[in-house]
């Protein structure tokens, strides 16, 4: 259930199912402060995911500060409808409905993104409306893992990493030393092993 | 054309290269001189004019995007490869690699460009220098080594002339600005006394114990230059001070150049602010602690001083930690000796500070900046007890310069050379010395003949050898490899032999 409400400075704060998906009392100086502490790549990258559409006060925040097309993922048809008219002043912003997680990879303009590079910013009241939702949307963005990791890449379209997989992550998580154990990067002569080869340098 | 200088270190090394940055426009003045940099534009463009156009490469970044588990895995790769892909689509006709490192070598690997300087890996990962100077830079890296400065070496090998006029930055209104909100009337020293580097820092108390010295000893004001960063530091420092001559002058690197400008003297730890001033007018006393390698990177102007402990471990490496129980290098230069040098630096007493250097060598060692009129830079020691020894540094760089620059096809003109060598060691030994400076060199000659002899048997020997198929193969790569060491070795004796001969014969006409 959706109720609008107003916020001590003025603005629009939206309650969905009885959670607050923005400060009460100034949602703008909340947005200002969530972003000010994830601004690595946000001026560098062709695209920022943002899970979570809020009470889009965040992507207006987003907006002001790069203009990098911005996807965001919510899982509320009702909450689209809501905020989306607030947002027609903030150009190359796409609002994705997705229902489920694992819908997440076939979703076109989620497809177009990771063809170049970047971000995921994740809006903490809107995960605490759906958590799991949002944490497997996360992962697949992250690309951290073996299979996400091999989806986006060839989404790329680059030459493979490897046919077979060879690769142990240690822990949890992939890392750089992990990419450059693959196939590509120690037996090969494209390109991208470069590149690879360069990263890896940094993290010696 | 274009022409793409790659430099993927630090600030004070950008600053280090900025007399090459300034020469490559001078001498290709309708050539677009780009910069691929780790250095924030807003750090030090201002400062470099002749770049047009300043592609910043953000390392932390790049190294935060692979660490960090909420960053997508390829969000780093990603963006390198976004940006070298638009690097590329300029299409360089020249891409200089200042740096030598390994990552910079991949980057080059990637950029395409028809021609290239500096290393570089191929596809497959081997290293390619594209130049003798820079495969020197590699093979020449133990610290303290009597080598070439790295300015010198990066000069020779782009073909640059840095001896055509002396380098300055220009100061910037910001700068200027800067310089007057301070407020500073009376003549006064300027004080780096932080650095980046834990090995290369003093520490505040021998800083403050100079300070003091230094306002007693030559009655100027005292300014502490800084970063915003560092401002709590310098507090700390001042408030231990005379705090009617003790300004801080927590300034950008614009109103840093304001400030030396208008400085008497600088006293300083190896920072990019001993780079800046290079381009400075003031006088700069360095202090080379740490893993600080005044061979490489010394203050690069002639007449000025470096001071260095004389330990065994110094210079240290870079990475790592001290190797000593204490901090021996900083706990050894003292700073009495270090205000009582600045005195007689600041009022040009050389025989005093030669007097001195003698008395405190045994544990420091003081150095005076040279560029020679031969295109190097030399530390010259002013304790040194063998005035001659000199020569053999001069003969060396000649020798190296000579053989890397010229192919063996071309005529050596040694009678020029011997020339410039005849009135660089005019200047620096006592013209009572040159019959000594004859007999030496004519034992090095000697030497020599007995080296060149020796490389022309081995040459011989290795010519006859055949690759014989019999249980172990003779390795046909190595020998080859060794017939090209020995011939340039002997190539090298060559050139030193026609140079001792031609500077002898100068010589001798003045003695």
């Amino acid at each position: 259930m959706i109720e609008i409400l107003e916020a001590k400075s003025g603005e629009r704060v939206v309650k969905l199912d009885g959670r607050l998906l923005a400060s009460r009392i100034d949602p703008r100086a909340e947005a200002q402060t969530w972003l000010k502490s994830r601004m690595a790549f946000v001026n560098k990258v062709k695209t920022i995911f943002v899970l979570g559409l809020g009470s889009g006060h965040h992507i207006q925040e987003i907006r002001s500060h790069t203009d990098a097309r911005i996807v965001v993922i919510e899982k509320s048809q009702e909450l689209i409808e809501t905020v989306q008219p607030w947002l027609l002043g903030c150009v190359d912003v796409v609002i994705e409905h997705i229902r489920e997680s694992r819908d997440l990879r076939f979703c076109n303009s989620v497809r177009d993104a990771i063809k170049q590079s970047f971000i995921v910013l994740k809006h903490p009241p809107s995960l605490a409306v759906a958590q799991s939702f949002y944490d497997g949307c996360f992962t697949q963005l992250l690309g951290r893992d073996w299979g996400h990791l091999t989806w986006q890449w060839n989404l790329k379209d680059l030459p493979a990493l490897e046919s077979q997989p060879r690769v142990e992550p240690k822990g949890e998580l992939l890392t750089i030393y992990d990419l450059a154990q693959t196939e590509l990067v120690t037996n090969s002569s494209e390109r991208e092993r470069l590149l690879l080869k360069a990263l890896r340098e940094l993290v010696k | 054309m274009k022409v793409l200088v790659v430099s993927l270190l630090r600030l004070g090394d950008l600053l280090q290269m900025a007399p090459i940055l300034t020469a490559l426009k001078r001498q290709m003045p309708r050539y677009q001189v780009d910069l691929l940099t780790h250095v924030h534009p807003k750090l030090a463009q201002s400062l470099l004019p002749s770049i047009e156009k300043w592609w910043l490469m953000d390392r932390d970044e790049l190294q935060s995007g692979l660490g960090e588990a909420e960053i997508p895995l390829l969000t780093s790769f990603s963006v390198l490869k976004e940006q070298l892909d638009q690097i590329n689509e300029q299409k360089y006709d020249l891409i200089i690699n200042l740096t030598q490192t390994q990552f910079s070598a991949w980057i080059m690997a990637y950029l395409q460009s028809t021609d290239r300087l500096g290393l570089s890996f191929d596809r497959r990962g081997h290293a390619h220098f594209h130049s003798p100077w820079f495969r020197y830079l590699n093979d020449h890296t133990s610290p303290g080594e009597d080598v070439f400065h790295h300015t010198d070496i990066f000069a020779n090998a782009c073909s640059l002339d840095l001896t055509q006029d002396q380098h300055f930055f220009s100061e910037t209104s910001k700068g200027q600005r800067e310089w007057e909100s301070l407020k500073i009337e009376k003549p006064f020293v300027a004080i780096q006394a932080l650095t980046s580097d834990i090995k290369k820092n003093w520490g505040l108390e021998a800083w403050q114990k100079t300070i003091d010295s230094v306002i007693t000893r030559m009655d100027r004001d005292i300014v502490l230059l800084g970063a915003p960063f560092e401002r709590a530091q310098l507090e700390k420092l001042k408030s231990n001070l005379n705090l009617n001559r003790v300004h801080l002058g927590v300034v950008s690197l614009e109103g840093a150049l304001s400030v030396l400008n208008h400085a008497d003297l600088l006293i300083t730890g190896d920072t990019s602010i001993t780079h800046l001033a290079s381009g400075a007018r003031c006088k700069v006393l360095e202090l080379s602690l740490g893993s600080s390698d005044l061979h490489r990177t010394g203050i690069y102007r002639s007449g000025n001083l470096i001071l260095q402990p004389r330990l065994k471990c110094a210079p240290c490496p870079h990475s790592g930690a001290c190797s000593q129980p204490t901090h021996a290098c900083a706990q050894q230069l003292d700073p009495e000796i270090v205000s009582e040098i600045a005195q007689y630096f600041l009022t040009d007493a050389w025989n005093e500070m030669s007097t001195k250097a003698q008395k405190v060598s045994a544990k420091t060692q003081i150095f005076k900046s040279r560029i020679l009129s031969t295109g190097f830079w030399v530390a010259e020691e002013l304790s040194q007890t063998e005035p001659l020894k000199i020569i053999d540094s001069i003969l060396d760089r000649s020798t190296l310069k000579l053989a890397f620059n010229n192919s063996s096809e071309q005529i050596v003109t040694f009678g020029s050379e011997g020339v410039r060598l005849k009135n660089e060691i005019s200047d620096i030994v006592d013209p009572m010395l040159f019959q000594s400076a004859v007999a030496r060199l004519d034992f090095l000659e000697q030497d020599l003949c007995t080296q060149q002899g020796r490389f022309e048997v081995g040459l011989w020997t290795l010519k006859r050898e055949r690759p014989v198929v019999t249980d172990q193969l003779v390795d046909v790569t190595q020998l080859r490899q060794q017939q090209r060491h020995l011939k340039d070795e002997a190539r090298k004796i060559e050139i030193k032999i026609k140079l001792v001969r031609s500077l002898r014969s100068q010589l001798m006409e003045n003695t």
